[in-house]
């Protein structure tokens, strides 16, 4: 099976590439249309950076007034600082062989590849990581736009092959580090172990966890005729009838709502993706509206 | 059919093989899936469930091609080889059956101590019942066997036919010794004149008898005959004349059936009695009929008088009014009359009426034309007689005035064979299959019996074929052919 990221069939193309500024810009509006209230308070971490200089007017804080600069200029001018919430995001992409299916892993990818832009562009620091068969490939810690290049590398390397086993996955997440922490899960879900149980230790854990559902109609599009199927991971074999199809349907909405329920309880984010939908839309539309971005 | 290669055909194990993953994997159609968990709710089934389609053309153009292939490797050759062999010609005429003749048993016993392994081309002499008709029948056969490669043929016959280059004779291993045979039986007046032969070198005292009862004893001389004479049958009836006793060799001779055919005796003639026919009336007696007012009638005579009894056979004389036979062709008179005077030396004929043809100085009198049925007397001036099934035609016209026909002996001779024809011949006895003499004659000593050498001469020795069919070749382009049809059927 060729991966994800040959030449042939890269999910980043240029095209997605050229799309990613654009992208930003659409972000950071929504992070300053929403502005603080978006974040929970109980969040740790965060520094405050210098902003910018400002003549000194009476009642400003005199610990503020930038004593150097009356040296070098001969006036009062006070600092201003600003709050900034310093993120550490992990995104956790499923390289299971079900993702490889009917184009989930390209668009887990693409949308790791731009949450970590948009995470880079904001301060954060990102991590990528690559879970199957109860593994977790993650790669270094980055900050910094300028290391989008190691991101995608390493996200190039997912080979959609190997079983869905994300708790045993999610359970090797790499020990907290200073500030806040993201944990964005991209899988289509599809394993008895989904992570739920690994996911709802993270977020009594502090973490801030999202789960986006990967969705493809063609993991449960069937003939209307007797057929054997093959499960992609397990090479299980099973004889299915007529009604496949539509009782797919059936179990795809119903582990869905199960889902929801599971995040209402335990505060994850959780957004199903379609993802035969561009990237674009998923970002800015399915994305905001499921709390991701901001 | 042999195999150059026969170790080749092993491959045809690839046959079935195929045949089984084929229908392996021809059940239900295999769909992988992300993961089985979406269907949990999905009915289970049997793979044989799955519909198939009567017939996979393709596949079976594969295993055709891959059949064909095989043995095409395998280098097949049609009739490329054959073992020992003789060619056994049988006499299969009445002889054969005598009792004393056991020709075709020794003929088995002798062709087995020569050759017990030797297989045998037969063929029969000639038709069943016929005479042997040797020698001319055995050419032929000579014939069929060198062509077939065989270096003589062996004659199994009990007829004295001496053995020459290449002919291997076996006979019965002894004669018959008395034979008597009923060969004939012929009509005398109201009496049937049985002819019996006596074959053998004895005197011989037979019983003859016939089937309404009546016997007579004779003694036949050493082969000489005698006759008896029997009471005849009657009119289309058979009577059967046999040898009581003694009972001799050979019974197919002993039993002779005839049946009573042809002679018009009762005719019946129609003439308007202001046109007398006497010179007809006094022909007809002459050719035996006996002319009858009623009763059973086996001819009608008309002379100038038009056909009232179509069932009947019909000896037209002098017609004039328009006729139409009716048979198939039909016969027709023109409707214009017109008398010429013929001479006799111009009249010509055909089949039996040939040889009833007026004397050259002779006048006939002809009266109209005729068309259509055969013509059996013509002149340059057009048909003087014709017949057709059940009716024979005549316009020469005996009692004119101008024609001396009546003076000369071919008119009854011509009125005679007219009868005849309508009514299939003359008064006599058609035997039904008699055995010709030549079968008859049974009683001789047996010829000489060939010596195991003379016999394995004829054998043909096992060996290869030089002509035998190869068709590896078309085989091969067969199943090319094949598998380019598999390849043009689409995929199920």
């Amino acid at each position: 099976m060729s991966g994800p990221g040959t030449a042939a069939s890269s999910p980043f193309d240029e095209a997605f590439l050229a799309s990613l500024p654009r992208l930003e810009i659409a972000a950071t509006r929504l992070v300053a249309r929403e502005g603080e209230g978006g974040r929970r308070a109980d969040r740790r971490g965060g520094r405050v950076e210098f902003a910018e200089h400002r003549p000194y007017v009476a009642g400003d804080d005199p610990r503020h007034i930038d004593w150097p600069a009356f040296a070098r200029s001969g006036r009062l001018h006070v600092k201003e600082f600003e709050r900034r919430d310093e993120l550490a995001i992990v995104l956790v992409v499923d390289d299971s062989a079900s993702m490889a299916m009917n184009g989930k892993l390209r668009a887990a990818l693409r949308l790791a590849y731009a949450l970590a832009y948009f995470g880079l562009a904001a301060g954060h620091r990102v991590r990528a990581a690559l879970a199957c068969d109860g593994s977790l490939r993650a790669s270094g810690e980055v900050a910094g736009r300028a290391r989008m290049r190691d991101v995608g590398s390493f996200l190039l390397g997912a080979r959609g092959e190997g079983a869905t086993k994300l708790s045993e996955s999610l359970a090797r997440l790499p020990g907290e580090g200073r500030g806040a922490r993201m944990v964005v899960v991209l899988s289509d879900l599809w394993a008895a172990d989904d992570g739920r149980a690994a996911i709802a230790s993270r977020t009594r854990h502090g973490d801030e966890v999202h789960v986006l559902h990967l969705v493809a109609a063609a993991d449960h599009a069937m003939p209307a005729d007797v057929v054997v199927a093959v499960d992609a991971e397990t090479g299980e074999r099973r004889v299915l009838g007529p009604d496949a199809e539509s009782s797919a349907a059936i179990e795809s909405a119903r582990r869905e709502t199960d889902w929801r329920a599971f995040a209402a309880r335990h505060r994850v984010g959780y957004a199903p993706l379609d993802a035969s939908k561009p990237t674009e839309e998923l970002l800015l539309r399915t994305l905001r509206d499921a709390g991701l971005l901001r | 059919m042999t195999f150059e290669r026969p170790w080749v055909l092993a491959l045809l194990v690839a046959v079935p093989l195929a045949w089984w993953i084929h229908r392996r994997r021809s059940g239900a159609p295999v769909v992988r899936v992300a993961s089985l968990l979406a269907f949990e709710g999905a009915s289970t089934t049997s793979p044989s469930s799955a519909p198939r389609a009567a017939l996979d053309w393709r596949i079976a153009f594969v295993l055709t091609a891959m059949t064909l292939l095989a043995l095409s490797a395998a280098g097949p050759a049609i009739g490329a080889s054959r073992g020992d062999a003789f060619f056994v010609v049988v006499d299969r005429s009445p002889s054969m059956s005598a009792r004393t003749c056991d020709a075709l048993r020794r003929s088995e016993l002798l062709l087995h101590d020569a050759a017990p392994d030797a297989g045998r081309v037969d063929r029969a002499l000639s038709p069943p019942g016929a005479p042997d008709g040797l020698p001319e029948s055995l050419a032929a056969h000579l014939d069929d066997a060198r062509r077939q490669g065989f270096p003589g043929v062996v004659l199994v016959t009990d007829a004295p036919f001496a053995a020459i280059p290449g002919v291997v004779v076996i006979g019965p291993s002894a004669g018959a010794s008395a034979n008597a045979a009923v060969t004939g039986a012929v009509l005398d007046g109201e009496a049937a004149v049985v002819t019996v032969r006596n074959f053998g070198a004895s005197d011989a005292a037979v019983r003859i008898s016939a089937d309404d009862g009546v016997a007579h004893a004779v003694t036949i001389p050493g082969r000489g005959i005698a006759s008896v004479r029997f009471p005849a049958p009657r009119h289309g009836e058979r009577a059967i004349y046999s040898i009581a006793s003694p009972p001799d060799d050979f019974a197919a001779d002993d039993r002779l059936v005839v049946k009573r055919r042809g002679g018009a005796r009762r005719v019946a003639l129609s003439f308007s009695p202001s046109a007398p026919c006497p010179r007809l009336e006094a022909a007809l007696r002459a050719a035996g009929a006996e002319i009858v007012a009623d009763g059973e009638l086996d001819v009608a005579v008309h002379y100038r008088w038009p056909i009232d009894t179509p069932e009947m056979p019909h000896l037209l004389v002098a017609p004039v009014h328009k006729i139409s036979t009716g048979a198939h062709p039909p016969i027709r008179r023109f409707g214009t009359a017109r008398i010429a005077r013929v001479a006799g030396s111009s009249v010509t004929g055909r089949a039996s009426f040939a040889d009833v043809l007026p004397s050259p100085s002779s006048t006939l009198v002809v009266d109209g034309q005729l068309s259509g049925g055969d013509t059996i007397w013509s002149f340059e001036g057009g048909v003087v007689a014709a017949v057709a099934p059940g009716v024979v035609v005549l316009t020469a016209d005996p009692e004119e005035p101008g024609s001396d026909w009546h003076r000369d002996p071919s008119f009854p001779a011509f009125v005679a064979a007219a009868l005849d024809h309508l009514t299939g011949g003359p008064d006599r006895l058609d035997p039904a299959d008699p055995v010709p003499a030549s079968e008859s004659d049974v009683v001789r000593d047996p010829a000489r019996a060939p010596t195991l050498d003379e016999i394995v001469a004829a054998i043909r020795p096992a060996g290869a074929i030089s002509d035998a069919v190869r068709p590896a070749g078309w085989l091969a382009l067969l199943s090319a052919l094949l598998l380019l049809c598999a390849a043009l059927v689409p995929r199920r």
